[in-house]
């Protein structure tokens, strides 16, 4: 008996000196208790409202002696659903209280349309803007709207137009305008004005383009840099449309890759009745070739003019000549449009150009793949429409993605969201909760993060809340707490590869 | 032994555990402060982007955190995880021990684990039986909105530990294993004797004195054997000693008796009986009690003597009035024999003795020499002083002592010559009684002899104190 007693000490002392010398990692500790965000509850959302608010904003008017721009620290009270871009425009279009500071254009000026795609801005002024007493206030006042737009709502490219069309101080485009335009300052861009005159010279611009979607029915503007000269001006644009290099898959270049040219003539020309147009001539097989370029004829055109007049100044619109045939009439998705005098204006494509909205579903690796859906931007200021994407199938170029959203739920229950103080309230229905029961955690959490990484592109929202029912609930099927807000995943987000089918 | 063996077991088991926990204290201490200050200076910067919310920034941080081995994790301030380096604890609420601290205002904290054969979640990183450290520092300050949980691996210092560690062990047991060879030899060179010794004794026990322990080197044991060896051969000699006096004691008493009864049997048998035969017969019946009661009272005395006890009349005497006294006694016997007896004192001599045992020790002597010298003999007595002793020697020119015999002459119940002894109506007893007398008076006594020359009996007695001063 005291020997087996002394056996068995012996053996648990050997076996504790094999033992580990620490504990072992588990993923959760059952008795620690962490903070519980009961309190922070927030009340039901139902229906969908984007909460009014004031914003804080630097708004640059030009100075008194048309020197430089003047920044401004001010607060502006935002309307249910009113786009901060316009606001920001109308601003600066008003009287500024600050001395030494003017109004970014001419009294009178208004805000004919202020337009957000993704993170480009188009203003669109009225007529009364081109009354600038110089070119150097002409300057400053799209200095001063380009500085004011960027880095709000993550606009990074500001395209000013004045009654659609661009203007310039200068002989050569003024491009589309950014945070740090104002760098190459006004006496740069006149240097560069003043040496047009050699043969080779060029200037790089940043040219709004705008490409074809593919679901062939809108397009979508994107920034590009582009070289032009001032013989030339034509060309390097339609050049770069026919280019789809890191171009979103949901766009397709808006000019067929041919061998033969596909453009026989392109000059600006000015009409007897005092339009200025740029004058096309295309290739008589045009219709073959854009079949067989999968192209639409009116995203063709389209493309072209709003790329052409949103660039090249004091251009109204372009006239299109397909063999010997001057185009009259062209058929779009929003109907047929009669040409008068056969010019194409921008003003007949505004409600077709679109942002390209990003949402989010599964790719084969089990990431989210983040995809482009072009959507006007009326409608993508609604965060429930863009939601609804997700409840829709991957288009027919995406192949190697499926949707996050369980079968049988529409976007009809998405019961309410409420968008206030940076934070999205989901409210989900009873059966969206069910459907969501049998997810396997990655599921789970790429439908979780599909909706906090696709809300979350707003750019006032940066955290979701989720509710089913009205009610908070720890959590849906597995581990993900949706107890409190949840942060947007960007760790989890794989991009596709830019299509290079153009 | 086993239990020496537990001993050293758990000895060097507690050596061995604090070595490497100090050894394992040493090599994460450093690391665990560096890290640390890594996870505050991470906190610091997470601060604004968690205030304001801005994902890609701390998700950024936590990326450019984590490094190559790395895992950062920012939860806001219900421990839920907004920021993951890996992107895959994102909306988990992080319930880990040092989590909890961070964010229930504890401050920052960190703790060791072990990373089991399946990994696990919090550590995606980290290989399979290996460590990570966790460390958790508060966001935001003294109320957190959040904390940064930094994990980190320590597979450098974890795989030097568990070599320490297999190290150690492998020495335990090579130890353990060398303990028990020692052990086993060392328990075995020391009982090994002891159990010999046992046997011995056991042996003995069983009435078997021939036995001995063999003697092995020059130790304590050795010498233990030794004086064992020694009791056995003293035991055996007295063992057989005993049977010699059992049967000697019982041959003289046996031989009266077988007289007694012969004669006895003759007078009842014998009819009519001579009466001049019948008195000759009483006659020598008579003679044989006599022996019987001479050979008891020998018994007697020597039971007497062995018993040890001292005899009530120990006194100082002198040596020469106890020599004269016996030679007036004995003068006219070897006047009768023919035989000059001389008493030669060269020096008085005081003793302390019991003056009846010494009067018998010189008496025997004395009469012995008388009766084996022959007429024209002659017996000579002297008594000297030697190194504070009284010498006192008995030199007779009688028939002497074989060289055969004049070791065991003191012995019970000895004869020389059995047939001429029993003649002289000796006992056998009575040289025994002499050398125990000596003995008890702390004396000495030898004898010197050469056959058909004569003999000389010494007898050695310590001088009295009182003399001697």
């Amino acid at each position: 008996m005291k020997r087996t007693a002394v056996l068995a000490l012996v053996l648990c002392l050997l076996l504790s000196g094999c033992a580990p010398l620490t504990a072992r990692l588990n993923p959760i500790d059952a008795q620690v208790s962490l903070p519980l965000p009961e309190a922070d509850t927030p009340a039901p959302a139902v229906g969908d409202t984007i909460a009014p608010g004031e914003v804080d904003v630097t708004l640059y008017f030009p100075s008194a002696d048309a020197q430089a721009l003047v920044p401004m620290r001010t607060t502006l009270a935002l309307a249910e659903g009113e786009p901060l871009p316009r606001r920001l425009v109308q601003a600066l279009l008003s009287d500024p209280a600050a001395n030494g500071a003017r109004r970014a254009a001419p009294e009178g000026t208004a805000a004919l349309s202020v337009r957000q795609f993704g993170d480009i801005a188009v203003a669109d002024l009225s007529i009364d803007a081109r009354g600038v007493e110089n070119d150097r206030q002409l300057f400053l006042m799209r200095a001063a709207i380009a500085r004011t737009l960027c880095g709000v709502n993550g606009i990074r490219t500001v395209d000013v137009l004045i009654a659609g069309r661009a203007e310039s101080p200068f002989v050569l485009p003024c491009g589309a305008g950014d945070a740090d335009s104002l760098s190459a300052g006004y006496a740069q861009a006149l240097a560069e004005d003043r040496r047009v005159g050699g043969e080779s010279f060029t200037v790089r611009r940043t040219a709004v383009l705008y490409y074809p979607a593919r679901d062939g029915l809108s397009l979508v503007p994107q920034a590009r840099g582009v070289s032009v000269g001032a013989d030339d001006l034509i060309t390097p644009l339609l050049a770069a449309l026919a280019d789809g290099t890191g171009l979103d898959p949901a766009l397709r270049p808006a000019l067929p890759d041919t061998d033969s040219p596909f453009v026989t003539g392109a000059e600006i020309v000015t009409l007897e009745n005092g339009r200025r147009v740029a004058r096309l001539a295309f290739d008589g097989n045009l219709s073959a070739i854009l079949e067989r370029a999968r192209l639409n004829a009116w995203q063709l055109f389209a493309s072209i003019t709003c790329t052409l007049t949103g660039f090249i100044p004091a251009l109204d619109g372009i006239q299109v000549y397909v063999g010997a045939g001057q185009l009259a009439r062209l058929e779009s998705p929003e109907g047929g449009i009669a040409l008068e005098n056969g010019v194409l204006t921008r003003a007949q494509f505004e409600r077709m150009t679109a942002s390209l909205e990003t949402i989010y579903m599964t790719a084969r690796d089990g990431s989210l793949r983040a995809l482009g859906r072009a959507m006007a931007p009326e409608d993508a200021a609604s965060p429930r429409m863009v939601l609804a994407l997700l409840f829709g199938e991957p288009e027919a170029w995406e192949e190697d993605v499926s949707r996050v959203i369980p079968d049988g739920l529409s976007a009809d229950d998405i019961l309410g969201i409420r968008v206030a103080d940076g934070e999205a309230v989901l409210n989900l229905s009873g059966a969206f909760y069910a459907r969501c029961q049998r997810l396997t955690p990655q599921q789970e959490r790429n439908l979780i993060y599909a909706l906090v990484n696709t809300l979350t592109e707003r750019p006032d929202v940066n955290a979701v809340r989720f509710q089913f029912e009205g009610e908070t609930i720890p959590s849906l099927a597995h581990d993900i707490s949706l107890l409190g807000p949840l942060m947007r995943n960007p760790g989890l987000i794989s991009r596709a590869e830019p299509d290079d089918e153009a | 032994m086993l239990a020496y063996l537990l001993i050293m077991c758990v000895a060097f088991y507690l050596v061995s555990a604090t070595l490497i926990r100090l050894v394992g204290e040493y090599l994460f201490s450093q690391k665990a402060d560096d890290e640390l200050a890594a996870a505050r200076a991470m906190a610091a910067a997470a601060e604004s982007p968690l205030a304001g919310r801005d994902a890609e920034a701390l998700w950024s941080l936590a990326r450019d955190g984590a490094g190559q081995t790395g895992r950062v994790l920012v939860t806001d301030l219900y421990g839920t995880v907004q920021a993951d380096s890996l992107s895959l604890l994102n909306g988990a609420r992080l319930s880990r021990r040092e989590t909890a601290a961070a964010l229930n205002g504890q401050g920052e904290t960190y703790g060791c684990y072990f990373v089991g054969e399946g990994g696990s979640s919090v550590s995606a990183r980290a290989e399979a039986d290996s460590m990570v450290c966790v460390y958790a520092v508060p966001v935001g300050g003294e109320t957190p909105a959040g904390a940064l949980v930094y994990i980190t691996t320590s597979q450098t210092a974890y795989r030097s530990l568990m070599r320490i560690q297999t190290q150690m062990l492998t020495w335990l047991a090579l130890v353990t294993a060398a303990v028990m060879l020692i052990s086993l030899f060392v328990s075995r060179f020391f009982t090994r004797p002891i159990a010999e010794l046992n046997e011995g004794i056991v042996e003995m026990t069983r009435g078997d004195f021939s036995n001995r322990v063999r003697v092995r080197g020059k130790n304590e044991f050795a010498q233990l054997a030794v004086a064992f060896n020694m009791m056995c051969d003293r035991i055996e000699s007295l063992d057989k000693a005993r049977s010699q006096f059992v049967s000697n004691a019982s041959h003289e008493l046996k031989t009266p008796l077988s007289t007694m009864k012969i004669l006895i049997e003759t007078l009842m048998y014998q009819d009519p009986m001579d009466p001049g035969m019948t008195r000759e017969f009483l006659t020598d019946i008579n003679k044989e009690i006599d022996r019987l009661n001479s050979i008891i009272g020998d018994l007697l005395t020597l039971v007497g003597i062995d018993s040890g006890e001292k005899p009530v009349d120990m006194k100082p005497l002198s040596v020469a009035d106890l020599l004269n006294d016996n030679m007036r006694r004995l003068q006219p016997l070897a006047r009768e024999r023919g035989i000059e007896m001389t008493l030669s004192v060269r020096e008085q001599v005081m003793v302390n003795g019991s003056a009846s045992r010494l009067t018998q020790v010189f008496y025997n002597l004395m009469d012995n020499a008388i009766k084996y010298t022959g007429r024209g003999g002659s017996v000579r007595v002297e008594l000297n002083r030697r190194e504070k002793k009284a010498i006192i020697r008995v030199i007779d020119t009688g028939i002497g002592i074989p060289k055969e015999d004049q070791p065991h002459v003191f012995d019970r119940f000895y004869r020389v010559d059995k047939a001429r002894s029993r003649e002289t109506g000796g006992t056998g007893l009575g040289l025994s009684i002499v050398k125990q007398i000596v003995l008890m008076h702390g004396g000495h006594i030898e004898v010197a002899s050469e056959e058909n020359k004569g003999s000389t009996f010494t007898v050695e007695l310590p001088e009295s104190p009182r003399e001697n001063a």
